[in-house]
């Protein structure tokens, strides 16, 4: 899995983390290792979408949070996934 | 490196920059910068500029691509001129006869003026040197047969006061001057041909064969038409401008409703 939406939304799964955070959690949780043109990408994205929203901070590392539209989405996603996976396991076991 | 992508980072929209500039900055300063993460930073403000183009900035902007890239084409093409020449068969019969002796008759000529060996002679005049590119890469053959065929044309010209039937020969070429030596040369063997085959076989058809036209020195070039080239590339550009603005706008519609 090498979507960028997608990995910034589970990173943020498990609450607020701020740019640099959330690539260092991808590359630990995901081994890819997000550019940071590439993740602000997804990030402006995301926020334009409303599944994710920063958090008020004084701080220039602003940390984001998911909101519920964000999670549902990515609840979506994982269960099709889910389903790939799932599918492509069998398949495999079978052949 | 840290600085050079910070500086890249300012390649952003300014509205976009307003919103995450400082975070993106703060994320430079955090990370360890390798050399791709400068290439992600420029890949990622040039997509960012291109999503925050309006519609009419981005067929701008691809019209003008279009005509700077037919400009640099009409630019880095070579330059063909074209010398024309006419002669005609003159009779004072006017009989239909005439004319299709005539027709005979040049066919008959335009076989030994065109012939390998005459149009060999030509290219290879140490005045005229023709194709020395060509000459050093393919046989001589080939290179007197693109002549024949792509450089060289005998058309009949409508008829005019006092002749039985014209012709226009016309050679192109990249130097104007040796384009109008070729053609000297083809009007100068058309006529030989003539006064050879009146000789051998006595006067039959159309009484003269003259110069009508002496062959042209061409002043301007027939191709390229760098003001058309670049009207083509202006147009071009539009319609490949408003394409990709209806396929960015399907693909965002699609991606949305997914």
């Amino acid at each position: 899995m090498s979507d960028p939406t997608l990995l910034v939304l589970a990173s943020l799964a498990d609450g607020k983390k701020h740019g640099y955070a959330m690539m260092e959690d991808i590359q630990r949780f995901a081994n890819v290792r997000l550019g940071p043109g590439t993740l602000y990408g997804a990030i402006t994205r995301l926020e334009q979408r409303g599944w994710i929203r920063p958090v008020d901070s004084g701080d220039r590392r602003r940390p984001y949070c998911i909101t519920g539209a964000g999670r549902e989405y990515l609840q979506t996603q994982l269960t099709s996934l889910g389903h790939v996976v799932k599918t492509a396991s069998r398949r495999l076991k079978h052949a | 490196m840290r600085k050079l992508i910070r500086w890249t980072a300012r390649l952003y929209p300014a509205v976009w920059r307003e919103r995450y500039g400082g975070e993106l900055d703060a994320l430079i300063e955090d990370i360890q910068p390798q050399w791709e993460d400068l290439f992600n930073v420029l890949l990622g403000a040039l997509r960012m500029q291109v999503t925050t183009w309006n519609s009419l900035k981005v067929v701008a902007a691809v019209t003008l691509a279009g005509a700077l890239l037919a400009g640099v084409f009409a630019l880095l093409t070579q330059e063909r001129y074209v010398s024309t020449a006419v002669m005609r068969f003159a009779s004072y019969g006017h009989a239909d006869s005439d004319r299709q002796g005539a027709l005979d008759q040049l066919v008959k000529l335009q076989q030994k003026v065109l012939s390998r060996k005459s149009l060999a002679e030509i290219i290879t005049q140490p005045a005229l040197d023709l194709y020395p590119e060509d000459r050093k890469r393919i046989p001589l053959e080939d290179v007197v047969e693109n002549m024949r065929n792509k450089a060289l044309r005998i058309q009949v010209a409508p008829v005019q006061n006092g002749g039985v039937l014209a012709f226009v020969i016309s050679c192109e070429y990249p130097d104007k001057l040796k384009a109008q030596a070729v053609v000297r040369e083809l009007v100068t063997k058309f006529y030989r041909q003539w006064v050879a085959t009146q000789m051998a076989h006595g006067p039959s058809g159309p009484e003269q064969l003259e110069v009508l036209d002496p062959p042209s020195l061409p002043q301007r070039p027939f191709f390229p038409n760098r003001p058309m080239i670049v009207a083509a590339g202006l147009l071009g550009g539009a319609v490949l401008g408003l394409l990709a603005v209806l396929v960015w706008r399907s693909a965002t519609r699609l991606s949305r409703s997914a």
